[in-house]
């Protein structure tokens, strides 16, 4: 159909020449990405316009422009009352040659994603702020340390800068940071997109260490506390604590992110978006 | 760009992890609504590709054989990438199982339902992954399980960078997996730190790039009686002697590809080869050494 751009190489063909063949990796990967966009799976076609250009812009160019403009008409449009028009605008642009559709998915309301969002803050450090869903994971997963570091990249910036890293309650510390963070937000933004009912929620994680059970307190449409409430899992969630200002005194501020392997589900994480998801 | 134009922050839980996309521009409310947005297509990806969902695309797809099966863009584009890299890699990265659970009795054709003997005998690798790029087909030639789960994370990392291409400064995390993009506020380069394979709460590098993405494969999660979960495809067997690879390039699904394929490698094979890929690697062997590819095609590793 319209994956032409990927053709050349992914075909499991035994041999072929060795270089030629190894310089066409990192291309694919560009390409394939513009291939899922360009053939409608996202939401938008406009998007794709844009994911489109933009690649070119600033990588080398690897799909065909031709081929990004053979758009298919993705026929799953389903117009969205809630699709935000002052996005869209911004598509628009690009939207001449494309198919000026808007195209989104049955509930994805996004109130329903779990979504943390850190305030505003001084672009000064670094682009980090990471600390909220980020931290949250090195709070909670306990004998995978071997993940927390990642999160660090927020208590990793100037720990001024960062809202989340005052451990307050000494277990829950670094639970409140995650969520908490969105609450100094400013009032002038987001409110209304959140739409959360005021009240508290609570929600269950679960990692292969146990269950989390997480409160969520909602106020003015707003996260104003998050706690781990009940800790099932096979360590103390007092760890937590400990953990997170070890991470800070010993994670150098110069680096922005971390990179480690593989994470494991993140209890907390998802206690918490479970208490969300009754907020709507 | 102003240095107090504000950073925020969209996160999401997917894919057995956290999402965390940090941007930065002047409309915060617009930024945010289109981070989140982009990371839909995340929770996408995991319903679509999903080894552990029964219903998922490739769930369902797996437990074909024989037959050419229509698939999504989104499964086929990131299959036929992972064949390409498991093609370059000479099969060190390869997205079927088809091995081990050969050994383990399943040489049944499943697609009929009646069990019988195949009759070749010959494991199942990625070769017998047949793609139709036309009808955007995939024919399975042999009983295997597709496992995408090498190259995924990344995959979709790539994609919501590429929902925000136009935002200017972009950082994406996810489970290890870092992309950055854009000029760094500060006027240098990005810097990715790399866990210490023993002391996790500890960084054993770091990895400087103008933009590009850092992900690292480790024998020291996922740990099993059996070993950890990094197999060497060809053998059935887990990989020994390294404890973890972490590999600079352009893109992320390519960088968390090739850090796997590079730990099944090896430090000896595995870092000349990354290096012909146009990407960077630091290895950490068992005894702890270090090994790094002699270039800086993305990155510029510093010891620490």
């Amino acid at each position: 159909m319209s994956t032409p751009s990927v053709k050349p190489s992914t075909a499991p063909a035994p041999a072929a020449a060795g270089p030629a063949r190894q310089k066409n990796l990192l291309a694919l990967g560009s390409a394939a990405v513009l291939t899922v966009y360009a053939t409608g799976f996202m939401r938008t076609q406009a998007a794709a316009q844009v994911l489109a250009e933009g690649s070119d812009a600033r990588r080398r160019p690897v799909a065909s422009g031709p081929d990004s403009a053979t758009l298919q008409t993705t026929t799953r449009a389903v117009a969205s009352p809630t699709v935000p028009t002052t996005d869209s605008a911004q598509y628009r642009v690009v939207l001449a040659q494309g198919v000026p559709q808007v195209v989104a998915n049955a509930g994805t309301d996004t109130a329903t994603w779990p979504r943390t969002s850190a305030a505003p803050m001084a672009l000064t450090k670094s682009a980090k702020t990471s600390g909220a869903a980020a931290a949250t994971t090195a709070a909670v997963e306990p004998t995978s340390i071997a993940n927390t570091p990642e999160p660090l990249p927020a208590p990793v910036t100037p720990a001024p800068a960062t809202p989340a890293p005052t451990p307050t309650p000494a277990a829950v510390a670094a639970a409140p940071a995650p969520v908490a963070a969105p609450a100094p937000a400013p009032a002038a933004e987001a409110p209304k997109r959140i739409g959360w009912q005021d009240g508290t929620y609570t929600g269950w994680g679960t990692s292969r260490h146990g269950d989390i059970e997480a409160t969520v307190v909602i106020e003015n449409g707003k996260i104003t506390g998050a706690i781990i409430s009940r800790c099932l899992t096979r360590y103390s969630c007092s760890w937590v604590a400990h953990l997170q200002q070890q991470v800070v005194a010993r994670q150098s501020p110069e680096v922005d992110n971390v990179s480690g392997a593989t994470q494991s589900a993140n209890a907390f994480f998802y206690a918490v978006s479970e208490a969300l998801s009754k907020a709507k | 760009m102003t240095v107090t134009a504000p950073v925020i922050e969209v996160a999401t839980a997917a894919m057995g992890t956290v999402f965390a996309v940090q941007c930065s521009g002047d409309d915060t409310t617009a930024l945010r609504r289109r981070a989140g947005d982009a990371l839909e297509i995340v929770a996408q990806l995991e319903a679509t590709c999903s080894r552990f969902r029964e219903e998922s695309e490739l769930a369902r797809l797996s437990a074909t054989c024989g037959t050419a099966v229509a698939v999504s863009p989104l499964l086929f584009e990131l299959l036929g990438l992972a064949l390409a890299v498991a093609d370059v890699s000479d099969g060190a990265f390869d997205p079927t199982v088809g091995r081990p659970l050969s050994r383990m009795g399943f040489m049944h054709e499943w697609a009929h339902g009646t069990p019988r003997e195949l009759p070749a005998p010959a494991p199942a690798s990625w070769r017998d992954v047949l793609l139709d790029h036309e009808r955007r087909e995939v024919t399975l030639r042999a009983p295997l399980h597709l496992d995408l789960g090498g190259i995924a994370k990344g995959f979709a990392v790539d994609l919501v960078a590429q929902a925000l291409a136009d935002v200017p400064l972009l950082s994406i995390h996810a489970g290890g997996d870092v992309f950055c993009r854009g000029a760094h506020p500060d006027g240098r380069d990005w810097r990715v730190g790399i866990t210490h394979p023993v002391h996790p709460e500890r960084l054993i590098a770091t990895a400087a790039l103008a933009q590009g993405a850092v992900c690292t494969s480790g024998s020291y999660v996922r740990r099993t009686a059996a070993g950890h979960h990094l197999i060497d495809p060809r053998s059935g067997h887990a990989v020994q002697g390294l404890r973890s690879v972490s590999v600079a390039a352009p893109t992320t699904a390519i960088a968390d590809a090739l850090a796997t394929a590079a730990f099944v490698m090896g430090p000896d094979i595995g870092v000349r080869w990354t290096a012909e890929q146009g990407a960077d690697a630091l290895f950490v062997t068992e005894t702890l050494d270090v090994v790094t590819t002699p270039s800086s095609h993305v990155a510029t590793w510093t010891l620490l």
